[in-house]
């Protein structure tokens, strides 16, 4: 069986249609995987004798009748910082490299309860912090256009399984824009689902107030269908929501949709010409749809991104605390308790981590709270009232995804505000909670490097901005 | 406001995080440029906002939680780093101190 570019909806009708089988599926996926991983690092961990165990039971259940649905024996990558029972979850991290997890992400457990089988674990920036897929204690994801550029990150492994054909579809997280960059800049579909209805339970918490769970995919419509199988408040995650979303249409259309155009965004000066040629494109083609575009203010849209170096590195620095070497993780035994802390953290945590832990510290500590942790939770919500205020306007929001394509590997590792800067269109997104999604719009014609356009919608529109967001990508 | 290196070395402290000289050299000039650009927040006016999450409509604190899975206990006394047998070692809290006197 050859695989290139099976979706859940191609594979969904084969296995029907009994064209093929669950096993073997995931095997020639499995096989794939063996045969592309030494090149691209994307896997951390692969499952083949679970993988092919979980497949023959999706065949079985099939043979008896008792399919649990359209998702069931259909494989799928998952980010490994998300927990998946008596399965080594790494996070990317030496301190963690040989962690085995005593329960599953909600996610995770909804996706298998579905059928879906999980191929392994990807490679990530440590935690989920870069945007680069570099800093991983397990080496750096290389992007399938190109082995010497990054996948983007830090959903690096998801984006560049996905992309390489190793995965149908794969799961991410999205802190900052963890699953739309590096989709962006690997050629694929990111999607960040409004903050809360998706459960965090059992995903390696980064920055709790920002984290959500997303689907990288081929196609939005696969996305849609992820994002429908996994949402719904959890008992197990209090920040999941009570609200309902809008739903999912295959047919919607673009025909008098309001899509504003950022003026804070488009005007950067930051944006490459390909960027930008690529994204006016595509702005013009939803005009061609029907779709009313208008250029739209959107204050603060520089301060979120000081806002979220804030906000975020202090939740890191409270999160991550519970790494000490006590209770799991690697301990480094020294002399007091003190240094034991200070050496298995020292250890075990690589240099972005550290260095977000540093910066969350001194914005929480005595002299500078008010003036930063304090300060930028206020502004928060200047942020999140001026995407409520923009939403009464239009219906849509569009910005690039990224300034720029993929770059080199180890261009920007010494300089981490210009790592940082590469997330300007997609932290705002977090800060205020509402959900975007990222879909491939062209390429460069020199690089022949993938460029992304990023969709955002009102907060528990979800169903709307992918219906929209499909309508699109038809064309 | 940038930060100074003793800054960062009080910082460390504070995180329980072993830096090494070369870590703090490394580590002062980037974290300054940091803080140089989270200082813009300093010029926006927040007076009368009360400070906030993105949370909306989330689940009562006293809901009933699902029981957790009995074999994980086996589990978590496996992640513990230093056991012996189900005894979980931990490093002392108070310093060692010299019985010979």
């Amino acid at each position: 069986m050859t695989l290139s570019g099976w979706t859940i909806t191609d594979l969904a009708r084969a296995l029907e249609a009994k064209e093929t089988s669950s096993f073997e599926v995931t095997t020639s996926y499995i096989e794939r995987i063996k045969a592309e991983n030494p090149r691209l690092n994307a896997f951390i961990t692969i499952l083949e004798e679970e993988a092919q165990a979980a497949a023959r039971r999706s065949d079985d259940r099939r043979d008896q009748g008792t399919t649990s649905g359209r998702l069931d024996g259909i494989p799928l990558a998952i980010k490994d910082n998300l927990c998946q029972q008596y399965i080594r979850t790494t996070a990317g991290s030496k301190i963690l490299s040989s962690y085995i997890p005593p329960y599953t992400a909600t996610t995770v457990q909804r996706l298998q309860d579905a059928g879906m089988v999980v191929l392994g674990k990807t490679n990530l920036d440590e935690f989920a912090m870069g945007s680069s897929g570099e800093n991983s204690a397990f080496g750096p994801t290389k992007n399938p256009h190109d082995e010497t550029r990054v996948p983007g990150g830090s959903s690096a492994g998801s984006a560049a399984a996905v992309a390489a054909d190793l995965a149908p579809v794969a799961l991410g997280s999205d802190t900052g824009g963890s699953v739309r960059q590096p989709a962006a800049l690997s050629g694929i579909v990111g999607f960040k689902p409004t903050y809360g209805t998706v459960s965090r339970y059992g995903l390696m918490a980064m920055a709790s107030s920002f984290d959500q769970v997303g689907p990288m995919t081929k196609t939005v419509e696969d996305a849609a269908i992820l994002f429908e199988a996994m949402a719904g408040a959890d008992p197990r995650d209090q920040t999941t929501s009570t609200r309902s979303c809008s739903s999912f249409t295959p047919n919607a259309s673009l025909q008098g949709v309001r899509i504003g155009l950022p003026k804070q965004a488009w005007q950067i000066p930051g944006i490459s010409p390909e960027v930008r040629f690529a994204t006016e494109q595509a702005v013009e083609a939803m005009r061609g749809l029907g779709a009313d575009i208008r250029e739209v203010d959107l204050p603060y849209a520089e301060e979120a991104l000081a806002v979220y170096y804030v906000l975020v590195p202090s939740e890191i620095s409270a999160n991550l605390a519970r790494l000490d070497g006590i209770r799991y993780g690697d301990r480094k035994a020294a002399e007091t308790l003190f240094e034991t802390y200070e050496q298995s953290r020292g250890e075990g945590l690589g240099d972005e981590v550290r260095r977000r832990i540093l910066l969350g510290t001194h914005t929480l500590s005595r002299g500078y709270v008010d003036a930063y942790y304090r300060k930028a939770r206020r502004v928060r919500q200047l942020i999140a009232a001026s995407y409520d205020r923009l939403f009464d306007e239009v219906d849509l929001l569009v910005t690039p995804t990224t300034p720029n394509v993929a770059w080199k590997i180890g261009e920007k590792v010494n300089d981490p505000l210009a790592m940082y800067l590469e997330d300007v269109f997609t932290v705002g997104i977090n800060v205020a909670g509402v959900p975007a999604i990222s879909i491939p719009c062209g390429r460069d014609e020199e690089t022949k490097l993938p460029i992304g356009i990023q969709l955002i919608g009102r907060r528990f529109d979800d169903g709307r901005l992918l219906s929209w967001a499909h309508a699109y990508e038809r064309v | 406001m940038s930060v100074s290196s003793e800054e960062i070395r009080r910082v460390a402290q504070l995180a329980r995080i072993h830096v090494s000289d070369a870590d703090v050299e490394r580590f002062t000039p980037q974290l300054s440029k940091i803080v140089d650009y989270i200082d813009r927040l300093q010029a926006i006016d927040v007076q009368g906002l009360k400070e906030s999450a993105v949370f909306s409509d989330m689940l009562p604190p006293d809901r009933d939680l699902p029981r957790t899975d009995e074999s994980a206990h086996e589990q978590i006394i496996q992640d513990f780093p230093d056991r012996l047998g189900d005894l979980l070692r931990v490093p002392s809290v108070f310093p060692r101190r010299s019985i010979t006197s």
